[in-house]
């Protein structure tokens, strides 16, 4: 058994593609250090540079209502109840404004899937934004919403995505991918895309020329297959198109819905995305999930696969009615790049870095992590690849 | 006796921070490192006057007295004391548990009993046995076993240390400095704490020395010594313990009466 991991563990690190079985053989492996360190091999060969990114943006849900129905969700509401809502315009320029004032570039804005709103008002919408706020980047619709727009429109999906391009979207975050297999979409999920939906939005969104970023939520009912055909229908694509920027993973959380389902832990979450660092060879980036994980466990993360702390989210909803939430200052995803032993810059959803000027290298204890200690930079000892 | 302090101690890599600068610090200090199973004897036989003990033995033994401040303990995920599962933990009805740590061990008791509910089958893990041949529905390892086991046909991996901040709110305490009963520590009390301090600032120097030993990345050592495992013992690490206490004594994995929080008081032992 070891002997087989190593062997698929040093084909990754170096660099050559790993296959489906062997992915399958990795997720059962449980050696959290053997991962982490081919992870964070692979990692260092792809990202020498001496710094680890972050974005600044803001999560906005235009509407709780939604049609899907999804069972892990504490989110959606349906149309006439009491607490269902969409988002005046005053109130979305009012979080733009905001997230502008933070030094932010990008707002995420993902909703339900609203029954009868038209093609129309997303257009409208995003003209409406791209005109007040030109510099900021609308990164919106998962690939759900979008499917659900050509069904309710009656549009070709190209058509759909064309519009709303040319109305100003600017990038599609991977939301509602949870895990990209029908059998595991039919139990989670009652009126959502399904896998070849999925991936046809992102498909033909990246032939427009669109970049996406793409995830996984696992610990739910999938089994260690399923994650990694998830992983690999991941890889098709982006070996087809080239379109993903980024890849994300985080574990269920458990609460309302859901709330028997046996939580997977930090362990699980290293372990997980440590393997999708190996098995995805082709996406570029991968961002810690620290807004479900935690600070501490999204600052170790880094060393397991991870390049980017991900967002600065200004506001996150739906992951925050499940009950798990963690909020960071923007100075302390900083420090928590910075005393990992990496400089921290500011990225944008292309990961082109737009701080005005590289910082300059870290000081000690600039600024900590709340309850994290003082550490002496100078000791830090980060150490580049280890390739085995 | 002859002002010698023998303390003991296991060597692992979230122990260096305590012991790196004890010596410096207190040169009474005579440090011996053990393995985890001969720490709570060679106190009890008093061959060792302080041992770094798994917090179950400081219940058992019920006599010794702790040193203020300083554990090791997490406020979340441990990531090295892990349940692994074959099934959801519900539906666990056998587990083999590493006689490593009879502290985590407990734990897992508590949480499979008390907190799911469940009755499952115990037996003991000897250190000697591959992990990977066991048959129980789950197996519980600890330190480095627990993140070097490879364990195929687990589906899933629980982190004790997480389950248990989840569930009560509460730091776990897996080790305390307990302090043989009549030994007087003199001048060396307070060297403890501030070996404490002094490791936790080293952490990096620590880290870049001990990584390569370990085969891992100094950077994820040092993170894991400040981040991971905390090394408190304040107002909430007690309540920690105190809860603990009052579950492992309910399941009768302690003994009952135990006071938990008795401080090493060097003005008591001058006193006697
Ligand atoms: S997860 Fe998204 S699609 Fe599913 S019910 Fe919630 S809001 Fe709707």
């Amino acid at each position: 058994m070891s002997a087989t991991i190593d062997r698929i563990l040093s084909k990754a690190a170096n660099g050559e593609r790993i296959t489906f079985d062997e992915g399958v053989e990795l997720m059962a492996c449980h050696d959290l250090h053997k991962l982490g360190r081919a992870a964070h091999a692979v990692t260092s060969r792809l990202h020498p540079e001496p710094y680890r990114t972050y974005n600044i943006d803001r999560n906005v849900n235009y509407t709780n209502v939604c049609a899907a129905v999804c069972d892990f969700c504490a989110f959606y509401r349906k149309n006439h109840d009491a607490d269902a809502y969409v988002l005046s315009r005053e109130e979305l320029y009012q979080k733009i404004e905001e997230t502008i004032a933070l030094g932010g570039d990008q707002i995420l804005m993902q909703g339900g899937m609203h029954p009868t709103l038209k093609l129309e008002w997303y257009e409208d919408l995003l003209r409406d934004l791209r005109s007040r706020f030109s510099s900021v980047n609308l990164h919106a619709f998962s690939p759900p919403e979008i499917w659900h727009f050509h069904k309710i429109n009656k549009l070709p999906l190209e058509d759909v995505l064309r519009r709303l391009k040319a109305a100003g979207l600017g990038s599609i975050p991977g939301g509602g991918g949870e895990i990209l297999v029908d059998r595991v979409r039919k139990e989670l999920t009652k009126n959502k895309a399904l896998t070849d939906e999925w991936l046809e939005v992102m498909r033909v969104w990246h032939r427009l020329g669109g970049k996406s970023t793409c995830t996984m939520m696992f610990g739910h009912i999938e089994t260690a297959a399923e994650r990694i055909e998830h992983l690999d229908r991941l890889r098709q694509l982006q070996d087809e198109t080239g379109g993903f920027t980024a890849f994300i993973c985080w574990t269920m959380q458990p609460g309302h819905k859901m709330a028997d389902a046996p939580a997977a832990g930090s362990f699980e979450y290293l372990r997980v995305q440590a393997i999708s660092r190996l098995y995805l060879d082709n996406i570029p980036n991968i961002q810690s999930s620290w807004v479900t994980q935690g600070a501490k466990i999204g600052q170790i993360a880094l060393f397991f696969g991870a390049n980017d702390m991900g967002s600065l989210m200004i506001e996150e909803n739906v992951v925050a009615s499940a009950g798990t939430v963690h909020y960071l200052t923007l100075e302390q995803i900083k420090a928590s790049i910075r005393e990992a032993g990496w400089v921290p810059r500011q990225r944008n959803v292309f990961y082109e870095l737009i701080d005005e000027r590289p910082p300059t290298a870290p000081t000690a204890a600039a600024d900590r992590v709340g309850t994290t200690r003082e550490v002496n930079h100078a000791e830090s000892g980060r150490s580049l690849p280890v390739v085995n | 006796m002859d002002g010698r302090i023998r303390v003991g101690a296991v060597n692992y890599l979230n122990t260096k921070p305590l012991i790196e600068g004890l010596t410096t610090l207190a040169p009474e200090i005579e440090l011996s490192l053990d393995l985890p199973s001969r720490l709570a004897d060679r106190l009890a036989d008093g061959d060792l006057d302080v041992g770094l003990i798994p917090v179950v033995e400081y219940f058992r033994a019920g006599r010794y007295t702790l040193i203020p401040d300083v554990s090791i303990a997490s406020r979340g995920p441990v990531l090295s004391v892990t349940l692994f599962s074959r099934v959801p933990w519900a539906e666990i009805q056998s587990v083999a548990l590493d006689v490593g740590s009879r502290t985590s061990a407990a734990l897992a008791q508590i949480l499979l009993r008390t907190k799911y509910g469940t009755r499952p089958q115990v037996q003991s893990l000897p250190i000697d046995i591959p992990a990977d041949d066991i048959a129980t529905d789950a197996v519980l390892l600890i330190g480095d076993r627990a993140m070097r086991a490879c364990l195929p046909g687990f589906a899933f991996a629980y982190d004790l240390g997480q389950e248990w901040t989840d569930w009560t709110g509460l730091p776990f305490v897996y080790a305390v400095w307990a302090v043989r009963d009549g030994v007087d520590l003199g001048r060396a009390e307070g060297a403890f704490a501030r070996a404490k301090e002094y490791g936790l600032a080293r952490a990096g120097a620590i880290a870049a020395r001990e990584a390569p030993h370990l085969g891992l990345d100094p950077g994820y050592c040092r993170r894991y010594m400040t981040n991971i495992i905390h090394y408190d013992l304040g107002p909430r690490e007690l309540a920690g313990l105190e809860q603990y206490y009052a579950f492992a004594r309910d399941l009768g994995l302690a003994p009952e009466g135990v006071s938990v929080v008795r401080y090493h008081r060097p003005d008591l032992v001058q006193s006697r």
